[in-house]
């Protein structure tokens, strides 16, 4: 006797249509009628192990989209966080390749001055003349500059060249810092300063060429320019172009101080104050010991127990980045 | 009160592994209903389209100063760019990209051609699933070069095409379109090329990717801001809206207002810290995507980057439905079977099914046939054991051919027919053809068949 054995037909669920707006957590509730992804046709849905295999590729994509910005916001004196750190090095490399070692700090932490380039020409490289901040200097160049440079994102890529050159300045080093190595600061502190100080003059010296070539001279010097904004409380009482010279100012190359090398020494990492009044203290009360007879009892008040904590500032600066 | 009793503390471990363990389960579910329910292409489409062109003007502005920005003697000459890159004046880093090694000019503009040549046919949707992917690597190539001379709008531009590059964007609205409509026949690598304009899972997700990018832009750029003081004591607005080297339009009245600016500097800071979280539930969705049109509408107006300002309105344009589009492409056609109707869409997904089965039709085609065979084969071993029965039943068993030459019952058994023997299994085999399975029963009665010719 043969069995006519038929399997039930194992029904296909058919995947709902998605509103992408919504989190997963509200399902379909506004999906149009008629939306096309009602209908699961072969093909447009990856297999199982599939998706399984892209979510792992999608985890790691997402934190090399948020591990970045992450490291820049917990870099500090003793530099980034440890465990942000520890979790970006393997990705590093990627997120860097993809342009996603971004911070996105957009005018943060506060929005501040912008920085121009002026360049003047000069007959030979060993011209050290600084120019100035005469706009009808003769064989003069400004940069960022409106008149000559459109359309507006053309002038604004020259303004980013400007704010570049200006984001990685280090002044140059003073002629004794070697006698303050290994007591005051250690080799390697001085060698990051020394590669700072390399890198800013390698940029500055493209940017010197440059300049050349764009005023037809055998070389340039140039200089940085700040351009603050005034006040809002004085403007309003007494309104004053922006483009007032008061608002202008040169930013010379000058050398470190030696006194800054000497503060290196200071500890300046965050941490509490040690042994110092607190002015913002906040008393605790403390009961009143009980009356002892005829011991040795030495409890007494404990006094006033207060901390306080400080925490360095940030700095602020004008980024496009 | 009571100790719990020892059968309740032995129930609430296994409680809390079950809850445990259907949370796990929801949780992942939901991770892949977001990220792989099917969804169209619409607003990818139109996303394509915007960042295309916004990429296409940005490589259009550098070609007009091409050799002061990625040249041999640029800004940032080629020594100076591999030496930041490389890491002799830095850090080394993986932004490699080989425009700072070519120092031909002309070299150098060819390759520029090119880019100008894949980004225009990615805005235009031709041959996007190569032009897409291409289009984000030569944008990579020259964003390492262009170090120095970048901000916002290169980010933004780059991860929208990045994004739209694993998707099928050119599904619609596109010249890829046009074609697959006209193009006779179908194989797989056209499918794959010219991609119907369907649900998949890839346009879901890549525009979960960017939706969730744009979370941690904005969340990081809250909290950047937060670290400062301007933007909490209000003044930070006016600060940007007074730079001179950012203003596009003078604003600069609102310094008698100290009101407004300052309320406009706190929310500012608090929509872009709070983005991330109100972006996503249905009632404060418009809202965040109002404020984002206002608040980067002002960056392009007032502080002169329109492309910026316009880039991120069209990245934030992600977090539109794709069926709204698809409603507005119906309502612009004119006749109702055009394109994007649900005519044309069925059938387009019925070729989809048809590609898709062509391999499965041909196994079907040969299953079907082993059917017809083995059901021939059932037939003539149930007619045999009929009659078989039926003469054991009357007692006798006849081995003589008829008067009329008609085999008589019994002689037709070929009982040793070596083809015969593997019948069973062969039948066993086929149960999900509708076949039915050969029993026990069936072996018993070959056994029945060589007893008799034996007895015979």
């Amino acid at each position: 006797m043969t069995r006519d054995r038929k399997s039930p037909r194992r029904k296909r669920p058919r995947p709902k249509s998605v509103d992408l707006g919504h989190s997963h957590s509200q399902p379909n509730q506004d999906a149009s009628p008629g939306t096309p992804g009602e209908l699961d046709v072969p093909g447009n849905r990856p297999t199982l192990r599939a998706r399984f295999l892209i979510s792992i590729l999608v985890v790691g994509h997402l934190l090399a989209v948020f591990l970045p910005p992450m490291a820049f916001q917990t870099q500090g004196l003793r530099g980034i966080s440890p465990s942000v750190l520890s979790v970006l090095r393997p990705i590093e490399g990627y997120a860097q390749f993809l342009y996603l070692d971004r911070g996105y700090a957009f005018f943060a932490p506060d929005p501040g001055p912008s920085h121009l380039l002026r360049a003047v020409a000069a007959e030979t490289p060993n011209d050290l003349e600084p120019p100035t901040l005469d706009e009808e200097e003769s064989s003069s160049v400004t940069i960022p500059n409106l008149e000559s440079q459109w359309p507006r994102l053309l002038y604004h890529r020259h303004f980013m060249l400007s704010e570049f050159l200006h984001e990685n300045f280090e002044p140059a080093l003073p002629e004794g810092v070697e006698a303050f190595v290994g007591n005051i600061v250690t080799r390697e502190e001085i060698d990051v300063l020394q590669l700072g100080r390399r890198r800013y003059e390698a940029i500055a010296n493209s940017m010197r060429r440059r300049f050349a070539q764009e005023l037809g001279a055998p070389s340039a010097t140039l200089a940085r320019v700040e351009h603050r904004q005034p006040d809002f409380v004085s403007f309003a009482l007494d309104p004053i172009s922006l483009d007032d010279a008061r608002l202008r100012g040169l930013l010379p190359d000058i050398e470190l101080p030696l006194e800054e090398i000497e503060a290196m020494a200071m500890p300046t990492l965050p941490q509490p104050a040690m042994g110092v009044e607190p002015t913002d203290r906040e008393s605790v009360p403390v009961p009143e010991p009980e009356p002892t007879t005829g011991t040795n009892d030495t409890r007494g008040n404990r006094g006033d127990i207060a901390e306080s904590s400080s925490i360095d500032g940030v700095g602020g600066s004008l980024s496009g980045e | 009160m009571s100790e719990p009793s020892a059968q309740n503390r032995v129930g609430f471990v296994p409680r809390v592994i079950s809850i445990a363990r259907s949370w796990f389960i929801a949780g992942l579910k939901g991770w892949d209903r977001f990220l792989f329910a099917p969804s169209t292409s619409d607003t990818l489409a139109v996303l394509r389209v915007a960042t295309g062109a916004m990429l296409l003007y940005s490589h259009l502005v550098l070609a007009s100063d091409l050799m002061a920005f990625i040249g041999p003697d640029a800004w940032i000459d080629h020594a100076t760019s591999r030496g930041l890159l490389g890491g002799t004046l830095g850090a080394p880093t993986a932004a490699a990209t080989y425009l700072n090694t070519i120092e031909s000019p002309t070299a150098l503009w060819a390759h520029h051609v090119v880019t100008l040549v894949v980004t225009a046919m990615f805005m235009v949707g031709l041959l996007t699933r190569i032009t897409a992917p291409l289009a984000v690597f030569l944008q990579l190539v020259l964003l390492h070069r262009l170090l120095g001379s970048l901000f916002g709008l290169d980010q933004i531009a780059t991860y929208c095409a990045m994004y739209l590059a694993i998707t099928p964007c050119g599904a619609c609205l596109s010249i890829d379109a046009w074609i697959r409509e006209r193009m006779p026949g179908r194989s797989r690598w056209k499918a794959w090329l010219f991609p119907a304009d369907v649900a998949t899972s890839w346009a879901t997700l890549g525009t979960r990717l960017l939706q969730l990018h744009l979370c941690v832009i904005y969340l990081f750029g809250g909290l950047a801001k937060a670290r400062g003081q301007l933007w909490w004591d209000g003044t930070a607005l006016w600060f940007a809206v007074s730079n001179r080297q950012y203003q596009s339009l003078d604003v600069t009245f609102l310094a008698g207002y100290p009101v407004v600016f300052t309320a406009l500097t706190h929310l500012t800071l608090f929509w872009e810290v709070f983005y991330s979280a109100l972006v996503w539930p249905r009632w404060t969705r418009p809202v965040v995507l109002l404020m984002a049109v206002a608040v980067h509408g002002g960056i392009a107006v007032a502080m002169g980057m329109i492309t910026f300002g316009i880039m991120m309105i069209t990245a934030n344009g992600v977090f539109i439905r794709p069926d709204w589009i698809r409603r507005l492409r119906r309502a612009g056609s004119c006749q109702p079977a055009e394109r994007g109707s649900p005519e044309t869409e069925l059938e387009q997904r019925l070729s989809d099914v048809e590609i898709a089965e062509e391999g499965i039709r041909k196994r079907y085609g040969k299953l079907k046939r082993r059917e017809a065979r083995l059901k021939a084969k059932l037939e003539k071993y149930q007619r045999d054991k009929r009659k078989l029965r039926a003469m054991v039943q009357r007692g006798r068993f006849v081995m003589d051919e008829s008067e009329d030459g008609s085999e008589v019952p019994g002689s037709s058994l070929d009982l040793d027919d070596p083809s015969e023997a593997g019948g069973a299994e062969e039948l066993d085999s086929a149960t999900e053809l509708d076949a039915g399975p050969i029993g026990v029963e069936d072996l018993s009665d070959s056994a029945i068949h060589r007893d008799l010719r034996r007895d015979s």
